[in-house]
């Protein structure tokens, strides 16, 4: 019977073997090969070139050692604290009003099956609305949050563009009502990921003045 | 050979850092960017995650560097320091609720690869080793490039030894199946934008 992968790697790596395994494996061709090929890919995957991350990175890393730096921290504590207070308060309204219109999933099922399209654009307005009251994105912003962000945004005005374009008419009420209801869902992982940035936005700035009054 | 070597930055350099030297802590990131940007690009592959985690890594290693108590080297500190926020990333929630994300960001891995001066080889063996789940991903590469123990494997995820070695195992199946000849993966030939 034929080596199998772990009994294989383990001779690779010179890790204890039963000694019949490893007697076979002298004497089998094809287990021979295969421990070679283990070794060659073992190999190959440690000459993997390495990789260059795009440039510009230090200068985001140092612009956000400098929101944290101590004397900036000192300079901000008075007003970031009122803002955070406010900003915490106005986050806590949003989440409670977002969770009260429902999460993103329990819509996609609810409402694509012929919920009348004036709610949906109704919803919509009032997802628009939270976003609108959401604080503004920050200075300093992670790649893939915003990368997140501008593809949802993209998804928005591409579907606005088509309800702009939909002629009137009862033919047309079906495909309206699955374009407001995909908005719906958008906006609704929209306000999801601008909430969850501005949360980690405010619990930063909370940490640095934490650190920085001990 | 493991993607962070030793004895890249003096002894000199760290204590400058330390001291708050602007210029140390830019020579500490020019020297050390590549290779944990090269860490953390294995372990996560996407390229706007590993961006962020190498952000919030060099952040965090300079804002530290009080606490290197040059028991080990410094590099194997600020190694350390990626993969746990590497292996955080994989564990937490929201990396599994982005999974809707993956067709956008495997399209713009491939262009990237291709934009890149590779060896045919590698950009196979690369996309191979992308397609693996990533905790087996996690283990080959802890394992078979950075030189780490199945114990320590076992240590780093809170499982046992067994399930390092299985998971390398499976991930070596899986690759020599992506790497076959007749039905590996294809080489660098993509039609793309960048190609």
């Amino acid at each position: 019977m034929h080596a199998n992968f772990q009994e294989l790697l383990n001779l690779r790596d010179a890790a204890p073997v039963d000694a019949r395994i490893a007697g076979h494996v002298a004497e089998c061709r094809q287990c021979r090969l295969e421990l070679e090929r283990l070794s060659a890919l073992k190999a190959a995957l440690r000459g993997l070139p390495q990789l260059s991350p795009p440039n510009g990175m230090w200068q985001a890393i140092r612009e956000d050692m400098e929101v944290t730096s101590p004397r900036v921290r000192h300079m901000l504590i008075g007003a970031a604290a009122t803002v955070l207070i406010g900003g915490i308060l106005v986050l806590i309204q949003i989440r409670q009003v977002h969770r009260a219109s429902g999460p993103a999933a329990p819509v996609a099922s609810a409402d694509a099956d012929g919920q009348p399209l004036q709610r949906l654009v109704m919803r919509s307005q009032q997802l628009e609305d939270l976003l609108r009251r959401l604080p503004p994105r920050p200075s300093v912003e992670r790649a893939a949050t915003s990368a997140a962000i501008d593809d949802l945004q993209t998804r928005i005005e591409v579907l606005d563009l088509q309800l702009d374009t939909l002629p009137s008419g009862d033919q047309e009420r079906d495909r309206a009502q699955r374009l407001w209801n995909a908005r719906v869902q958008l906006l609704h992982s929209l306000i999801d990921v601008r909430y969850a940035e501005a949360l980690r936005d405010a619990e930063g700035a909370v940490n640095s003045q934490f650190s920085g009054v001990i | 050979m493991p993607s962070i070597q030793t004895g890249q930055i003096p002894a000199d350099t760290v204590l400058r850092a330390r001291h708050g030297d602007r210029e140390a802590h830019e020579r500490i990131y020019r020297q050390l960017c590549q290779p944990v940007y090269t860490l953390i690009r294995r372990l996560v592959v996407r390229p706007t995650v590993a961006q962020d985690l190498l952000q919030d890594v060099f952040v965090e290693v300079l804002r530290n560097l009080s606490h290197y108590r040059a028991i080990g080297s410094f590099e194997g500190w600020v190694k350390s320091i990626a993969i746990n926020k590497a292996l955080m990333y994989l564990r937490s929630p929201w990396h599994r609720s982005r999974q809707w994300l993956s067709a956008d960001d495997v399209s713009a891995l491939h262009e990237e690869g291709c934009g890149q001066l590779v060896e045919p080889m590698d950009a196979d063996l690369a996309r191979a080793l992308e397609q693996l789940p990533p905790l087996s991903r996690a283990v080959v590469w802890l394992h078979d490039v950075e030189d780490f123990t199945h114990a320590e494997i076992a240590r780093m995820f809170g499982r046992t030894t067994s399930f390092s070695k299985s998971q390398l195992a499976r991930a070596h199946e899986q690759l020599r199946e992506r790497l076959k000849p007749d039905t590996g993966a294809l080489s660098c030939m993509r039609i793309s934008k960048n190609c």
